[in-house]
């Protein structure tokens, strides 16, 4: 069973994703913060991250990738980022942080299904 | 010439004469008479003659031979005509000297008779003669008397040529005269004064023309007859003293009318017709001042003791000759000086209206908050008015004249704009930094240029406008961010609307309180979006002028924010809401929904800015002319930067994250709205304390 952790601070969004990702039987993991996403990618080492770039608190989305990107224990974690931003620029940063996608909010939950399971395999 | 006989001379020659009588047979005894008669035809001055029938000469005195030459023997028993009587008239007296004879009378008997005579040496000279005739013995006896002209000829001739050069000498005098009152004329044009001038000239010529009265007339511009000097006494009772007269053309009447109006001298000594109120004048004179055939004035002379004659005329004539140049000369030079005081005048109101169009212009150029900088075609500062002198930190006085490099610091402008006036392209423009006091927010200036093209459509110089666009960059940049955010505003509840009515229409699966919960979240967001909808188009219909209308009901201020608290207590679960009411309800007369916008944004923004568990507090409080509500929060507070922004269109306190959703307009709607219902919104904030929004609204 693939692990899938979605951060986001909008328990909405959280939601939304579990509740779209939940029938190909994955196991979800949800953070609400960067902090959080570090804490249990750690500890999970989930196959998929789905990261929010906009967080309130210290650390936003991009950071939090870096971060365990860098790290060599959750550097295998794939991050896809997903967000509300839109700007070519964001893109730009999200894969220079290490993730390989992008989504934009608002989405369809079934394109985002076929795209987890495109990148889990 | 022989001399005069003495005595005894005579007594010898009477005797000699005696003796030719005695040949004759006559008597030796001569009567007194006799000796006297011979004497006489001795002495006289005159030359005698007498001949006989056939015109041989019987007696020929020693004046005879003196006047002719011939010697009295020579003389003696020839014939005169031959000799005496100059050739072409030899004949005609031939012919007379016969009729006499013949007829025993003589024509011209006892005249004196100019005649012609011949000398021995062949000369001529005027003679008169007398000739008679007598009888004697009968025998016919022709007496000649001639006087030789000569000298009396001479004489006449002399008295002539005296008296021609007594007359001309006496013309030169008069001449001299004449230039002598000439000069003073002259002299007087030129050296009197104006005021002076007309009379004195007018002196002179009543000296020179001995005459009682007289004016002096010019012709002004309009071609009038201006007499600025006149005698007194012409007219009478109408002549104001000191003043000069004008006569109009149409007024040019009597003789001095007719001199201006046909540019002739005329002169009457009797007949003269004068208007009404004029003095008698027997005599006058006028003669026109021409100058190259055009009329300048009149001279005009009266009451002369003797008679107007040619002379006179002629005299006057030749000072108004002279008067005519220099009066030409005069009136020219007044015309001119009467040109150039206008030109003057006219230079004067021009120079005066550029002047005062240049203070506009000045004041204008000043005035402008914009930075103005005028070069000409070689890139040196002509003009430079007070705000560019601020922004660039020189003195126009400083860099006046000197290229445009000197008044700017800056190497990157500098380069920018001597780049730019080189290329002299209108309507380029770049921008620039200058510093400001806050090193991480330079300003930002644009420099637009433009050619000035002189009146000849020539490169004259740039203007150099600097408009200081660092707000509107600001603004700009919100702007952009604005948009930027309320995309991001706009996605977010439509992550769950679309998100969300997807899942439950595509899934088989779900729960009927996951159903619920689902359709409650659309729901939700739905409002929320709705929302920011409108608040984006209030804000648009703030900015582009139309403002709101105000939909007025009575309303209770306590009941408006019970209605609206509960979906905040929802929305913001762990946050504590209260409501603080005075005794007496509060009725007010507003625009409900906008009112209850106002609310929700100040409510929403305490929330959002609050920590979780904290106290959002509503107090309205009754004045007698007036409602006042505010709401109080425990939150991050503001500095009093903050604060100050906070009523800007966009500014969001916390923008760096944007975790705090908001459109940056909400505080702008507020004050927008209480404003346009007559109240006041202030903000008191403490960082880290709390923030108190306060409005009040008219009752």
């Amino acid at each position: 069973m693939k692990k899938i952790l979605i951060v986001d601070d909008q328990i909405e969004v959280r939601e939304l994703v579990e509740v779209t990702l939940r029938v190909d039987d994955y196991e979800i993991f949800q953070a609400e913060s960067g902090e959080k996403a570090i804490e249990i990618a750690k500890a999970e080492k989930p196959d998929l991250i789905i990261m929010d770039i906009m967080m309130p608190g210290g650390m936003d989305g991009l950071e939090a990738t870096r971060i365990i990107k860098n790290d060599p224990n959750t550097k295998d974690c794939i991050v896809i980022m997903l967000t509300a931003k839109g700007q070519q620029a964001d893109r730009e940063k999200g894969s220079e942080a290490g993730a390989v996608d992008y989504f934009a909010k608002p989405f369809s939950p079934l394109d985002l299904m076929r795209k987890v399971e495109e990148v889990l395999g | 010439m022989a001399k005069k006989p003495t005595y005894e001379e005579l007594e010898q020659r009477v005797r000699e004469l005696e003796g030719n009588s005695n040949r004759d047979g006559e008597s030796k005894n001569k009567s007194e008479m006799e000796s006297f008669c011979e004497a006489t035809i001795y002495a006289s001055a005159d030359a005698m003659v007498i001949a006989d029938e056939d015109a041989k000469v019987l007696l020929w005195n020693p004046s005879a031979e003196k006047i002719f030459g011939y010697k009295e023997k020579e003389m003696i028993g020839r014939h005169f005509h031959d000799l005496i009587i100059p050739e072409e008239n030899r004949e005609r007296v031939t012919k007379q000297f016969g009729k006499a004879v013949r007829t025993g009378t003589l024509s011209h008997y006892g005249r004196l008779i100019p005649t012609e005579g011949l000398r021995k040496d062949g000369s001529r000279f005027p003679l008169e003669h007398t000739i008679s005739m007598f009888e004697t013995n009968g025998k016919l006896r022709l007496v000649a008397i001639l006087r030789d002209m000569t000298v009396q000829e001479r004489m006449a001739e002399l008295k002539k040529a005296l008296a021609a050069a007594k007359q001309a000498e006496e013309k030169v005098v008069e001449s001299q005269r004449e230039l002598t009152v000439r000069n003073r004329i002259a002299d007087i044009f030129l050296t009197r004064p104006e005021t002076d001038m007309y009379g004195e000239v007018l002196d002179v010529i009543l000296d020179i023309m001995e005459s009682r009265y007289g004016f002096f007339g010019y012709i002004n511009e309009e071609g009038n007859m201006v007499a600025p000097s006149m005698t007194k006494e012409i007219f009478d009772k109408c002549q104001m003293p000191g003043k000069d007269i004008i006569f109009r053309r149409r007024d040019w009447v009597g003789i001095w009318g007719q001199t201006l109006l046909e540019k002739k001298t005329i002169y009457a000594n009797k007949g003269l017709h004068l208007p009404k109120g004029h003095v008698a004048l027997a005599r006058a004179m006028t003669v026109p001042i021409v100058y190259q055939e055009e009329l300048v004035g009149i001279l005009a002379v009266a009451d002369k003791e003797t008679d107007y004659d040619e002379s006179n005329a002629q005299t006057l004539e030749a000072v108004a000759a002279d008067i005519a140049s220099i009066l030409r000369v005069r009136m020219q030079r007044d015309f001119e000086e009467k040109t150039r005081r206008e030109t003057e005048k006219k230079l004067q109101a021009s120079l005066s209206d550029t002047e005062q169009a240049r203070d506009r212009i000045d004041g204008i150029i000043k005035s402008v908050a914009d930075g103005l900088i005028v070069t000409d075609i070689y890139s040196r500062i002509v003009l430079m008015n007070r705000a560019a002198e601020d922004l660039l930190g020189v003195r126009f006085s400083e860099v006046i004249d000197r290229p445009i490099d000197f008044a700017i610091k800056e190497k990157a402008l500098r380069e920018k704009v001597r780049e730019t006036l080189e290329k002299k392209t209108t309507g380029y423009h770049f921008d620039f930094e200058l510093p400001s006091d806050d090193p991480k927010n330079p300003r930002i200036m644009r420099a637009r240029t433009s050619v000035i093209h002189d009146r000849e459509g020539k490169d004259s110089g740039i203007v150099t406008i600097i408009h200081d666009v660092t707000h509107e960059r600001e603004v700009d940049r919100m702007k952009t961010e604005f948009i930027s955010t309320a995309a991001h505003e706009l996605r977010t509840p439509l992550t769950s609307i679309q998100g969300f009515s997807e899942i439950l229409l595509m899934r088989e699966d779900l729960k009927a309180e996951e159903k619920k919960k689902f359709l409650t979240y659309i729901n939700k967001q739905s409002v929320g979006l709705a929302m920011i909808i409108n608040d984006l188009l209030d804000i648009s219909r703030i900015e582009s002028g139309r403002g709101f209308s105000l939909d007025k009901v009575p309303c209770n201020a306590g009941d408006a924010i019970q209605e609206i608290l509960p979906y905040f207590q929802e929305q913001y679960k762990n946050h504590q809401f209260e409501v603080v009411l005075p005794e007496k309800p509060v009725q007010l007369h507003v625009d409900k929904e906008k009112v209850g916008q106002v609310l929700k944004n100040l409510l929403s923004n305490a929330a959002k800015y609050s920590p979780e568990g904290a106290l959002i507090r509503t107090v309205v409080e009754k004045f007698k002319d007036h409602c006042r509500i505010s709401v109080q929060d425990q939150g991050m507070g503001m500095t009093p930067e903050q604060v100050d922004k906070i009523f800007d269109k966009f500014y969001r306190v916390d923008a760096s994250n944007t975790a705090i959703e908001g459109t940056g307009l909400g505080m702008t709607v507020v004050k927008h709205i209480v404003e346009a219902h007559g109240g006041e919104v202030w903000v008191e904030s403490e960082v880290g304390k709390g923030t108190v929004v306060t409005f009040t609204i008219p009752i």
